[in-house]
């Protein structure tokens, strides 16, 4: 074993006897050891768990106001907002945030005049101040994109990049779910196991571990016109996409989590749209105010 | 399907399971990096009530990053070049010493090129270095804490190993 690795281990408290006695004939060995334990001496004094705690709950119970209290602290925020009006004209922008709640749209516009339609549940962060410089913005969600032309624009996804020049396309990163779909030019999208090309009309999608390449006809996505369309989506996707559409909460059999489903559902009419997604799988619905719970026949 | 039951951490019970799992780790995280100087346990406070703030736009499995970020941002603000300083603690207080005065200057001496070493090592090395060794966690955990890859934090406490017994033998 290479003398690295075996310190390694050794730091990792996971050498056996035969590799103990190789590290302890190392001529450093002696000088390690002595290190080791000195530094345990140097152990983080005890931390006042509940007494911190306490003081978080005050400043909580502040947080949450009384009407007097909003009243000074609008002056406060007046204060506030000038300040970072100084500081937005003479130091660093904070980052500018978009976020489309459950069953709602949201359309907005970039530094470069590039647009975004962000779909329900869905939120981006950016640097307007960066942006002239580096296109680059974190989304958590799945939103449309009409790219301006210019330098590489980059969204940012929990399950990896999607880089492009200027083009039109959609990128859905969802907990477990990862879709990308590209309606004109050229995407790439690199992930911790691969990078691709996507041009216009293919799609790629992800989940459980597994990858799957498609292509489209639409020009753009199904959403932008109030309804949603799948093809081949585990049906989990699906459910979760209603339950965005329509701020609900779906329950399910979880033995059809990965049962395929092809179909589409409406924005505009709940009962249609749960009829839509129940009727090909054999399934019944129930509704209780938010609560859905679908059932097989 | 793993879905979350609560969609933020707005919650006063899902807020305190969060603060029992994490304000340790967090206020280890702070201590090791940047000393005691800096007020580990102000940056516990403030990074938990900054996120009771922001709480509607944090689901619960985004709060740990949340928490160790912001706590580490409030520290980098405060840092101002300050010399890293972590306090010696005798770990077993001795009754009586039968050390020669000797053996004990020795000790001193060691002790102060260990902490000038200590100080000279980057964030980085020192914080991976010393939750493996004081605290004992192993590899493998202080990765998943540290959001880093395995091989990485391995690199940082090689290296910080190396870079201990090279300054102390210098000085």
């Amino acid at each position: 074993m290479k003398k690295e690795d075996l310190i390694i281990k050794w730091l990792d408290n996971n050498l056996n006897e035969e590799e103990l006695r190789a590290f302890k004939k190392l001529d450093a060995s002696s000088a390690f050891m002595k290190i080791d334990e000195v530094a345990q001496n140097y152990a983080a004094p005890s931390f006042d768990q509940d007494g911190v705690f306490a003081k978080i709950n005050e400043e909580k119970n502040r947080i949450q106001k009384t009407p007097w209290t909003r009243y000074v602290s609008g002056i406060a925020a007046a204060l506030v907002v000038s300040l970072g009006l100084y500081f937005a004209l003479f130091n660093t922008t904070p980052n500018t945030t978009h976020i489309a709640e459950n069953a709602n749209h949201v359309e907005f516009v970039l530094p470069d005049a590039s647009e975004v339609l962000l779909n329900a549940g869905s939120q981006i962060v950016y640097n307007e101040e960066d942006w002239s410089s580096k296109r680059e913005l974190t989304l958590n969600g799945e939103a449309f994109f009409k790219v301006a032309t210019g330098t590489t624009f980059t969204v940012a996804t929990q399950h990896g990049d999607v880089t492009v020049l200027g083009t039109q396309f959609t990128v859905n990163a969802r907990e477990n779910y990862f879709e990308v779909v590209c309606y004109e030019g050229v995407v790439a999208v690199k992930t911790n196991k691969e990078t691709l090309n996507l041009s216009a009309g293919n799609s790629y999608k992800s989940y459980n571990g597994q990858n799957f390449n498609g292509t489209v006809t639409q020009s753009q996505p199904s959403w932008v016109d109030a309804k949603t369309i799948f093809k081949s989506v585990p049906y989990f996707a699906a459910v979760n996409e209603l339950e965005r559409q329509y701020d609900i909460k779906v329950t399910f059999d979880p033995d059809l989590e990965n049962t395929l489903f092809t179909g589409s559902f409406t924005h505009e009419n709940l009962e249609t749209a749960l009829e839509a997604i129940t009727i090909p799988l054999n399934l019944s619905y129930d509704m209780k105010g938010k609560n859905v719970v679908l059932k097989s026949n | 399907m793993a879905k979350p039951l609560f969609k933020n951490v707005c919650n006063e019970q899902v807020f305190s399971q969060l603060y029992k799992k994490w304000s340790q780790d967090l206020y280890n995280f702070i201590y090791y990096r940047y000393g005691e100087k800096i007020g580990p346990e102000d940056k516990v406070q403030e990074a938990f009530v900054k996120l009771w703030k922001h709480c509607k736009e944090t689901p619960p499995e985004k709060a740990k990053s949340f928490l160790f970020t912001i706590a580490n941002n409030l520290s980098l603000n405060d840092l101002k070049h300050q010399k890293v300083v972590l306090k010696y603690q005798e770990k077993k207080p001795r009754e009586h010493t039968n050390e020669s005065p000797e053996f004990l200057l020795e000790e001193k001496e060691y002790r102060a090129k260990f902490e000038k070493a200590l100080a000279k090592l980057s964030d980085g090395q020192r914080e991976a270095f010393l939750l493996n060794r004081v605290e004992g966690k192993r590899h493998k955990e202080i990765a998943e804490l540290l959001g880093i890859s395995r091989k990485a934090v391995e690199k940082r406490i090689y290296a910080a190993l190396e870079n201990l017994r090279k300054e102390i033998e210098e000085i």
